[in-house]
């Protein structure tokens, strides 16, 4: 009589191991974007609500701006180039754990594109020597190997070619990472990246009359929400968790500057596969919000590189 | 408990076999994306990929600048027209969807002022049911 039953017991364990693994070959196959979405607290659980097919990418909905585009801005609004602000490079030696050895990675990566945008062809070089030393350390295989420095090297002088290399090859990173389930590691270098480049805004703005610089300054309201969203998944993490409360205090600053949208018809050029949005956006941001701002970021800032 | 430990084996090598070929699919559609976008675009870094089935839609929120022009590449399979891809603002005004222009794989956005913008993008049920839809995102220095 118990012969019969332990039979039955092992078929049904057998139907539900194989029941599960199936589930999980589908979808590990077909949903493996949602991934890290469960501590996702905002709009992503609105979007679901809305649509029940939908699929996020890459567990986050949510991208940071390049800030490659900055550094840019920073150049066309007349401010001069001061290597002084920059995270020093013998620093690289001091950053110990996976998360400061990413958020630095960040910062890194955001100097080696400030230097650049300038033509300033030493900083590059050592800027791009410790990006080296960093993705390495973090097992980056595809980021800064010798083949890419060869090319960066070959290219000095030719900074629309230098650009698209470093460019690439943190698209490769972000690529490479994501597709290991490293994405704290991918979003750390988001987040690096996009403070030392506000911190350098805030540094500069005061440099110029250009009205540009602080206009980037005060939009950048949605990207901090932006950035916070994507390191929610990661808030168990001690050293996350602190950068969070940071970032959350610079946002709550930023929740007092008026963001204002106006939304007009788009202009659509068929033949050039090009469409103008006319849409109207205005930032206003008094002098104090800037201070307590540009404060604010100096102390998350002090807080990576440290 | 052989079977089931065979079984076991079995599977997990059908999931690491089809986790590698899915990856590797994504990047042979991702290089031919990339085609679309010539030097005078930089990438913006970040790396956009979602496996979609039949009706599903990957939907990504990013942040375009004033002053900036942006080209989106939007690929699936690897012929072109696999993938349906519109751009929103936050109040979900359409402000473009290439379904009205022959499922073009790229167009280029000017931006006049910063704003935030939803992009969806779902495949051409018309040519493919599932598959990988890659976006990618450049601007013009």
């Amino acid at each position: 009589m118990v012969a019969p039953k332990k039979n039955l017991a092992k078929q049904h364990i057998k139907k539900t191991i194989i029941g599960a693994l199936s589930m999980l070959v589908v979808f590990g196959c077909t949903e493996e974007p949602k991934r890290g979405s469960d501590n996702n607290n905002g709009a992503n659980s609105e979007i679901e609500k809305k649509n029940s097919n939908l699929l996020e990418i890459d567990g986050k909905v949510f991208s940071i701006p390049s800030p490659i585009q900055t550094a840019f801005l920073l150049k066309d609004a007349g401010a001069t180039y001061s290597s002084d602000l920059m995270n020093p490079t013998i620093s690289v030696t001091t950053y110990a754990t996976k998360n400061k050895k990413a958020l630095n990675l960040g910062v890194y990566g955001a100097n080696l594109g400030y230097a650049t945008i300038y033509d300033q062809t030493q900083d590059a070089i050592s800027y791009m020597a410790v990006s080296k030393r960093l993705s390495s350390e973090l097992s980056i295989d595809n980021l800064f190997n010798e083949e890419m420095i060869k090319r960066f090297e070959a290219n000095l002088g030719s900074q629309d070619s230098l650009l698209v290399l470093v460019s690439d090859a943190f698209k490769a990173s972000d690529k490479y990472l994501k597709d290991n389930k490293q994405n704290d590691i991918s979003v750390l270098i988001l987040a690096g990246g996009w403070v030392e480049t506000l911190y350098l805004a805030t540094q500069l703005v005061g440099t110029t009359d250009n009205t540009s610089i602080r206009n980037r300054i005060g939009e950048q309201k949605i990207t901090v929400k932006n950035l916070i969203k994507l390191l929610l998944p990661f808030q168990n993490d001690e050293e996350i968790a602190s950068l969070i409360n940071h970032l959350n205090e610079l946002k709550d600053l930023y929740s007092g500057i008026e963001f204002t949208y106006t939304y007009n018809e788009p202009i659509v050029d068929e033949e050039n596969k090009t469409t103008t949005i006319t849409s109207a956006s205005n930032v206003k941001m008094n002098d104090q919000q800037l201070k307590d701002i540009s404060a604010k970021i100096n102390e998350t800032r002090s807080f990576i590189i440290k | 408990m052989k079977r089931i430990l065979l079984a076991l084996v079995f599977l997990c090598f059908i999931f690491l076999t089809a986790s590698t070929k899915t990856i590797a699919q994504c990047d042979t559609i991702a290089k031919i994306c990339s085609k679309n976008f010539t030097n005078d675009y930089l990438s913006d870094g970040q790396s956009y990929r979602a496996l979609l089935v039949e009706e599903q839609t990957a939907e990504f929120h990013l942040t375009l600048y004033g002053g900036s022009t942006y080209r989106f590449g939007a690929c699936s399979g690897l012929d072109s027209g696999n993938l349906i891809f519109r751009l929103y603002d936050e109040e979900r005004n359409e402000l473009f969807s290439n379904k009205q222009y022959e499922m073009a794989e790229y167009w280029d956005f000017k931006v006049n002022s910063t704003l935030d913008v939803i992009v969806e993008a779902n495949l051409n049920l018309e040519e493919v049911r599932s598959g990988c839809a890659v976006l990618l995102v450049g601007f013009k220095p």
